[in-house]
């Protein structure tokens, strides 16, 4: 994947943390530990 | 026309697989009923359509029959199966009373769904070839429908609200997982020739995009494949 972006220290990018591996099993993709929007973190408990 | 001979250029050709074997026994009655059916029979990949005389067939006004009214069948069966994207016209047999349409289906799992049968929602055997008999509207007599039961080898009575709870959205798991395959297949095809996949979904439900991903696994794409396919596919194609 070398046409895709990096993650940094002060730059903006919209990017999921997973418990596990997805390349391991799609159903990982289920497994959200948190979510970032625009480079900070969204508060999810709100919306469960 | 004057012209003998024709070329015609064949751009496209889709190979639909037909579903599993179910034969239509239709109650004779209203013409605008049998269309409606026929209608919806087509959509639900029924392989062949076939009135049947009940006792109170005879007493309906303005009933569906005769050759004219075939070909309207016909004309909205295919209109139907124009609209939904199948392959496969039921086959259109000449009306008969129940006991010679029985005689003239395959062995097969027989299923009578009448207004007025009294067993309720039984579990129905998903085993095919399956003939589905439908009683008239406002059911069949009493007397009648243990006929069915006793002589014709009707194995199982569900009410006619069963097949309109089918008529409204199709929940054969049979059906719905041959159009799965139909999916995952054409999906593998266009995975091999490198085609750009992106996810979407229609669905509201929670992880239904999640669901997709994991049906796209399933028909052999690679999950790296799958995740650059509800990412960076969905940005480039977006612009």
């Amino acid at each position: 994947m070398t046409d895709t972006g990096t993650i940094e220290a002060n730059k903006s990018a919209d990017f999921i943390v997973l418990d596990a591996n997805p390349l391991d099993n799609i159903t990982n993709t289920r497994k959200i530990a948190s979510v970032y929007l625009r480079g900070a973190s969204v508060d999810r408990s709100s919306y469960k | 026309m004057t012209k003998r001979s024709l070329t015609v250029d064949v751009e496209q050709v889709w190979e639909i697989p037909a579903a599993a074997e179910i034969h239509m026994l239709v109650p004779i009655g209203d013409r605008d009923r049998m269309l409606t059916l026929a209608e919806k029979i087509t959509e639900l990949g029924a392989t062949s359509w076939r009135p049947v005389v009940w006792r109170r067939s005879k007493s309906v006004e303005g009933r569906g029959e005769g050759p004219t009214f075939v070909g309207k069948i016909r004309a909205r069966m295919i209109s139907a199966l124009t609209q939904s994207g199948g392959g496969w016209l039921p086959e259109i047999h000449p009306s008969a009373p129940i006991a010679r349409a029985l005689a003239a289906s395959p062995a097969a799992n027989r299923i009578l769904l009448d207004a007025n049968a009294e067993h309720g929602m039984l579990s129905v055997s998903n085993t095919f070839p399956m003939v589905i008999a439908l009683g008239p509207e406002g059911g069949l007599a009493d007397d009648e429908r243990q006929q069915m039961i006793d002589h014709l080898e009707l194995g199982v009575v569900l009410p006619a609200e069963a097949f309109a709870a089918l008529q409204k959205g199709n929940t054969n798991r049979a059906d719905a997982n041959a159009f799965w395959q139909i999916q995952a297949r054409n999906l593998a095809k266009m995975n091999s020739l490198n085609a750009h996949i992106v996810v979407g979904t229609d669905g509201n439900t929670p992880f239904a995009p999640h669901f997709e991903m994991e049906d796209m696994v399933a028909a052999g794409m690679t999950p790296a494949q799958v995740i650059r396919a509800a990412t960076s596919n969905g940005a480039q194609f977006l612009g």
